[in-house]
């Protein structure tokens, strides 16, 4: 390390050591909580006494998934019955502190909880799939973190949840589906034919099958090869069809069922991509205005179909056009002057939008309008500080979405009446962080909790206002 | 000229909570308490009033509860309310509606405001009985689930309107002073300020006992008693996706399982 980088690092530690010193003699259990990720191992412990300083405070954080996950695991360590069950719904909680709640011989709730937990691993499934709770091994095999062997095990019992969940286990393999798909259940078998694993075999019956069900999940198996799907493309059921459309298996340029008497499935066909000319144009003229609307905002339509569809008499098939990437400049123009203001919103939205057309819209009263605004990083600033202080607070709020805001708008939601403005505008990267300080004293935990993580971040990541 | 606004600070559940050893109540640890929801709108609508007369008029925000109630009350005083009263006793600790009327009375009698608000019904036990009860003790005209009013500071009348079962508003004309219980949506109510929240912290408050207000503790003794409280068994949900056939199958396979077969 280079001296200059040591010295940084000096000065950052002390910074650091600063803010979370101001936190700790708050005494503020969510300040304490939005620094303590970010803290430094040896000040945990005095954050930690703060932020679990009652069975309230316990409670609340065991539910909040926003708490860091070593303060979850903290908690695992001595829990009662309602922290184990606020533990186990968390999907913060590491696997550590899942392990820890199944030492203490939790209650089957709470194991079932375990079980289909996000972050339960191989380990801790593979032990809950021998529980004697049939609820426990239902939910292990629903979890999609179940291993191969733990699956195949599942699928050998009598259970018709257990077999659904099996066949739609990631990682079911090819001989576990095979043995599912002999079994009577039309569900089972539905979700094996689904299954990327299912053997081609499968694939093949399943295409052919009587019950529509079937058929339907075949059309939806990534695995497919584009011929079978192409057979499916033009099933007789609708929502086969609208299965297969979806699927990412055949390219947009081979699909050609525009003229598919299903609106639902010609608007599945509008949001496909590389589609060809003809289709493109086909869709743009379709009868039913949600297939108009899915297609005005596709990239890949020309620029005089889009003139078509800027033209269209609904709303928001102009406001389809105004959303999307390839829209020509002039055609922007001609909808910053829609008579409708959710068109003119979706202008507004534009990142490409020029300065005449931001200036025509700026003097827009309409609060989607300014919203949008509010959110374009072209905006000019002055015009920024402006919607800060607009009446609405929706209006004002959409100045802590953009990241150009610049920090005078800032200051300004800092002021808000509304709690959730604040909060937002404290976790702003454009704020000073002598700005955010004060609003460790705010009224609103949330804030509290905004304002101590970002200072804590901020000092950790050396960002440039701590080195001088 | 005078409002009296007259709130209560509930309990909002966890959604996992353990109810007390003695079998009355949810163990305390279960719940955040807050300001009421109905009284958000009970003071925006004197707050309103207040404005429009140019100031020219007090709002007193008052409620029945020990130091805890204090963040409910503060957090009224915030929204522009002049100034507040906290009334407690360990005899109110199992106060019902009708109880906290007759307290609420005595403070009338002592404040003499022209107009009384409540909130509809209070968002955790919803009895919807204290501003009844209340106009009841003190005799005076009062409307219930107010959705719209018209009332100018110091008017000896107002004309408020009032939901009704089937759909149904009623608009009347009331002679004031009068006792309002306020519904949900007759305005939009503010959020408070940070310089409200601060200068809520230095607004006057009176702590006030029954002694003060000349009620013992039998006048207040609860007319009711709750003997227990408990979750009922639930019963199980599932919602069914798919296709009609689909749907219909999925049915059957329930009814099936449901029966034994």
């Amino acid at each position: 390390m280079t001296g200059v980088a040591r010295k940084q690092q000096m000065v950052s530690l002390n910074a650091a050591s600063a803010v979370i010193s101001r936190i700790i003699t708050s005494n503020d259990a969510y300040a304490a909580l939005g620094a303590y990720a970010h803290a430094d191992a040896s000040m945990q412990p005095a954050l930690e006494k703060i932020a679990l300083a009652s069975a309230r405070l316990r409670l609340i954080m065991a539910s909040a998934p926003f708490a860091p996950p070593s303060l979850l695991d903290r908690l695992a360590q001595a829990a009662d019955l309602q922290l184990a069950l606020r533990l186990a719904k968390n999907p913060s909680t590491p696997p550590e502190g899942l392990r820890r709640l199944l030492r203490g011989a939790p209650t089957e709730p709470v194991r079932c909880l375990i079980a289909a937990h996000p972050q339960a691993d191989a380990a801790i499934l593979s032990g809950l799939s021998q529980d004697g709770a049939i609820r426990v091994r239902r939910a292990v095999s629903g979890n999609s973190q179940t291993p191969a062997t733990v699956i195949r095990l599942l699928a050998q019992e009598d259970d018709a949840q257990i077999a659904r969940n099996v066949a739609s286990a990631p990682q079911a393999d090819t001989q576990t589906l095979h043995r599912l798909w002999a079994t009577a259940d039309a569900w089972v078998r539905a979700e094996v034919a689904a299954h990327p694993n299912c053997s081609p075999n499968i694939l093949a019956k399943a295409e052919t099958s009587a019950d529509p069900l079937i058929r339907r999940k075949c059309a939806a198996n990534p695995a497919l090869v584009p011929e079978v799907l192409q057979r499916l493309l033009v099933d007789p059921d609708d929502r086969v069809r609208a299965a297969a459309v979806r699927n990412p298996v055949v390219s947009g340029e081979r699909l050609d069922q525009a003229g598919d008497p299903s609106a639902s499935v010609r608007r599945l066909f509008a949001r496909r991509s590389r589609l060809s000319p003809h289709l493109l144009a086909r869709l743009t003229a379709d009868p039913d205005v949600w297939v108009r609307r899915w297609i005005a905002r596709n990239p890949d339509v020309p620029t005089r179909l889009l003139e078509q569809l800027a033209r269209d008499t609904s709303m928001d098939v102009r406001r389809g056009v105004a959303r999307n990437p390839a829209c020509p400049a002039y055609l922007v123009d001609v909808l910053a002057a829609d008579a409708e203001a959710w068109v003119r919103a979706g202008v507004a939205l534009r990142p490409d939008a020029t300065e005449s057309v931001i200036a025509q819209l700026l003097d827009d009263t309409d609060r989607d309008v300014l919203s949008a605004l509010g959110r374009n990083p072209r905006t000019p600033h002055a015009n920024l500080v402006a919607i800060a202080r607009h009446p609405d607070k929706d209006v004002r709020r959409s100045v802590a979405f953009n990241d150009a805001a610049p920090p005078d708008a800032l200051i300004v939601l800092l002021e808000d009446d509304y709690p959730l403005n604040r909060a937002l505008a404290a976790g702003c990267p454009g704020l000073r962080l002598w700005q955010i300080e004060r609003f460790l004293d705010d009224p609103e935990p949330q804030v509290r909790f905004a304002a101590a993580a970002r200072l804590a971040r901020a000092t950790l990541t050396l960002e440039p206002e701590w080195r001088s | 000229m005078k409002i009296m606004v007259a709130v209560k600070q509930v309990a909002f559940l966890d959604d996992e909570f353990e109810i007390r050893d003695d079998g009355r109540d949810v163990g305390e640890d279960f719940f955040e308490k807050d300001l009421n929801e109905f009284d958000h709108f009970s003071v925006e609508q004197a707050m309103l009033i207040k404005e429009a007369a140019g100031g020219d008029a007090e709002v007193v925000i008052v409620i029945v509860g020990d130091e805890d109630a204090d963040d409910a009350l503060r957090t009224a005083l915030a929204k522009g309310a002049d100034r507040g009263i906290r009334v407690w006793d360990d005899a109110l600790a199992e106060a019902d509606g009708i109880a906290v009327a007759k307290v609420l009375a005595k403070l009338v009698e002592r404040e003499k405001p022209d107009m009384v608000f409540t909130g509809a019904q209070s968002a955790d036990f919803g009895s919807a009985v204290t501003g009844m009860a209340l106009a009841g003790f003190l005799g005076w005209p009062h409307a219930a689930v107010v959705s719209n009013l018209d009332y100018a500071s110091g008017a000896r009348t107002a004309t408020l309107r009032r939901e009704l079962e089937g759909g149904l508003e009623e608009i009347m004309t009331i002679r004031c002073p009068a006792v309002l219980s306020i519904q949900l949506g007759i305005n939009q109510p503010r959020y408070a300020s940070l310089r409200g929240i601060k200068q809520a912290k230095q607004k006057p408050v009176d702590e006030l006992s029954l002694d003060d207000l000349g009620l013992s503790a039998a006048e207040v003794a609860p007319a009711s008693r709750v003997r227990r409280m408990y979750a009922p068994e639930r019963g199980k949900a599932e919602l069914i996706t798919g296709s009609a056939a689909e749907q219909a199958a999925r049915l059957a396979e329930i009814i099936k399982e449901l029966r034994g077969m």
